[in-house]
């Protein structure tokens, strides 16, 4: 191939992401790479502002809409760091309940992420809508898992988008036993859907690029880490307490970014599925170390594109992990509990694993109770970097054996691979080439 | 009758609004439904799910004068409905309703859309919907008996 012709600029603008937009930029010169960017240009969306001077109950609520897809992980994880604030223990059952929620909002996700937006690129269509035309039951498959999913979010938090069941020490509401059997019931007759969603995954043909980087998740000594732990880096293969996130995280800024990219002990960090597989894979239950194998990731795995199959993968623990926490429950019964709680000054952090990665809040309450500081430290914006580090390795590999539009479509893959929250729209992308 | 919306987007909840008042009706009150900020999965795996005719009741943007209404049906509509966005957010009516069809959905869906005032963030309905609502209700409640017997 004539890599003298390769002299071109991709240019993606509008890569939009839900605190605002973003852009890809790609610079060739006769076969050699000038410039890969992805600038982000969004809009501040000023949620640490407009939490302070409330009380601490209402923060979790409000913070909740940062995301109308990661709203759970929002809540209860701004529930948690409110509660380390004002020194709250939780219960047992409250633990428990707050793990169904979060289990619930990952099989929310990884589906509508996995089959609306990866797996078009995969067969080779723009969207969903033509899919569900050149493959009708893959379309019913996906829309018989989200609803079961959104029926789970609402059973546990009062209804599927920014739940108000939960709050600071427990919930205001408890879903009847009944109900909870009968969501029990519809998970297993879902497996067979899940098990076809593994097959769907088997044939997706997954790019074969590698860049070895540092895998960031929460880690929990007794289970597979999605609402509890400490924060584990596969570089050090030790853990730091949530309280030292901004050790972790480390946020600086770029000139084309208006979003902090983040760093911990080397250049960017990966958070995401595919870091908790890695770190985290003889957690998972033995029917998703199995799908694991099934699709051919072997920990540690370096492939961002693999993200989609380690969503996948996660989609079975859930699925039969939320089976074992409903048992559990139904085992040991639910009683309503005390929800009160004595305001006092105080500063906390708290984190949860949420579909996209790993998600970090911090507030302050005065002595009166009024929220007098907060800090919310998103996935997206820990994974930016790490995405542009990829695109930056990737692309001279890329360039020498693909047209440009193939060129294009691999880096809105990548960035589509890592789910971040601009994923919500990435398929509306213009791509424009300027010569 | 399934009611649309938004209750914290000013008019856009005024299809929330007009069926949950709707569903005071003994006549309608087990036939109503709403999906409330829904996006087009959870549109078109209800209409699935439903399998029977509905008639939905949103504000919609028809170049009338605010606070008017009009009843027609999908088809006649997605012109009007379709928007460009492909993606989870953006996804909406229009491409819930087209994926509804496209998986095998085949009952008829009239749509009866209000042009609205302001959609400004925000709750509940502008004072000028308020005014209008009780003859809303009233052709709301005319359309769906027609509908109703055919």
């Amino acid at each position: 191939m004539d890599l003298k012709a390769k002299t071109y600029t991709i240019d993606v603008k509008h890569v939009t992401r839900v605190e605002g937009h973003g852009r890809i930029i790609v610079n060739t010169k006769e076969g050699v790479v000038q410039e890969v960017k992805l600038a982000i240009t969004e809009a501040n969306r000023f949620f640490e502002n407009f939490v302070k001077g409330m009380q601490p109950a209402e923060v979790p609520w409000i913070v909740s809409r940062i995301c109308g897809i990661c709203c759970v992980g929002h809540q209860l994880t701004a529930t948690k760091a409110v509660e380390a604030a004002l020194g709250i223990q939780v219960s047992p059952q409250t633990i428990l309940l707050r793990k169904l929620l979060t289990e619930s909002q990952f099989l929310q996700s990884h589906v509508l992420h996995v089959y609306f937006l990866a797996v078009p690129d995969y067969l080779g269509v723009k969207s969903v809508l033509p899919l569900a035309k050149s493959h009708p039951d893959v379309v019913k498959r996906a829309l018989r898992l989200k609803k079961l999913a959104n029926d789970y979010t609402a059973m546990f938090g009062g209804r599927t988008l920014h739940p108000m069941s939960n709050t600071l020490k427990g919930f205001r509401k408890l879903p009847h036993l009944d109900d909870v059997a009968a969501l029990r019931k519809r998970l297993l007759e879902a497996i067979p859907d899940v098990e076809e969603t593994v097959r769907v995954a088997q044939t997706l043909k997954i790019p074969p690029y590698e860049r070895e980087t540092e895998y960031v998740s929460l880690k929990h000594p007794d289970e597979y880490a999605l609402y509890d732990g400490e924060v584990y880096s596969s570089d050090t293969r030790s853990k730091v307490p949530v309280s030292r996130y901004r050790e972790v995280t480390n946020e600086f800024t770029v000139a084309h970014s208006t979003t902090k990219w983040s760093k911990w002990h080397r250049c960017s960090y990966f958070a995401g599925a595919l870091a908790r597989v890695n770190n985290n894979f003889d957690q998972l239950l033995p029917q998703a170390q199995q799908t694991a194998k099934d699709l051919g990731l072997k920990v540690p795995c370096y492939n961002p594109y693999m993200n989609n199959v380690a969503q996948v993968v996660e989609v079975v623990h859930c699925a039969y992990n939320s089976v074992r926490m409903l048992d559990e429950l139904l085992g040991s019964g639910l009683k309503e509990e005390d929800i009160s709680y004595e305001v006092k000054a105080g500063r906390g952090a708290g984190s949860c694993e949420v579909p996209r990665g790993i998600l970090f809040h911090e507030y302050e309450f005065d002595g009166d109770g009024r929220c007098s500081a907060a800090n919310a430290i998103i996935p997206t914006s820990q994974n930016v970097n790490n995405i542009e580090q990829d695109m930056k390795a990737f692309v001279p590999k890329m360039l020498p054996q693909m047209s440009k539009e193939e060129l294009t479509l691999h880096m809105e893959m990548l960035l589509r691979a890592y789910d971040p929250c601009i994923s919500c729209s990435v398929h509306m992308l213009d791509v424009e080439f300027v010569d | 009758m399934v009611g649309l919306g938004s209750s914290l987007g000013g008019d856009d909840g005024i299809g929330l609004a007009l069926v949950q008042a709707l569903s005071g009706d003994a006549i309608f009150a087990a036939r109503c439904v709403f999906l409330e900020s829904a996006d087009a999965a959870t549109i078109a795996s209800s209409f699935i799910e439903w399998g029977a005719p509905a008639i939905l009741v949103d504000a919609a943007n028809m170049a009338l004068s605010p606070g008017e209404y009009r009843l027609f049906e999908d088809s006649e509509a997605s012109a009007i409905l379709k928007t460009s966005s492909v993606s989870t957010h953006g996804l909406g009516l229009a491409e819930g309703l087209e994926l509804a069809r496209t998986l095998g959905f085949g009952k008829s869906v009239y749509i009866f859309g209000i042009q609205p005032f302001d959609l400004s963030p925000g709750q509940g309905i502008t004072p000028e919907m308020t005014a209008r609502f009780p003859s809303l209700l009233s052709a709301l409640k005319t359309a769906c008996s027609r509908l109703i017997r055919g």
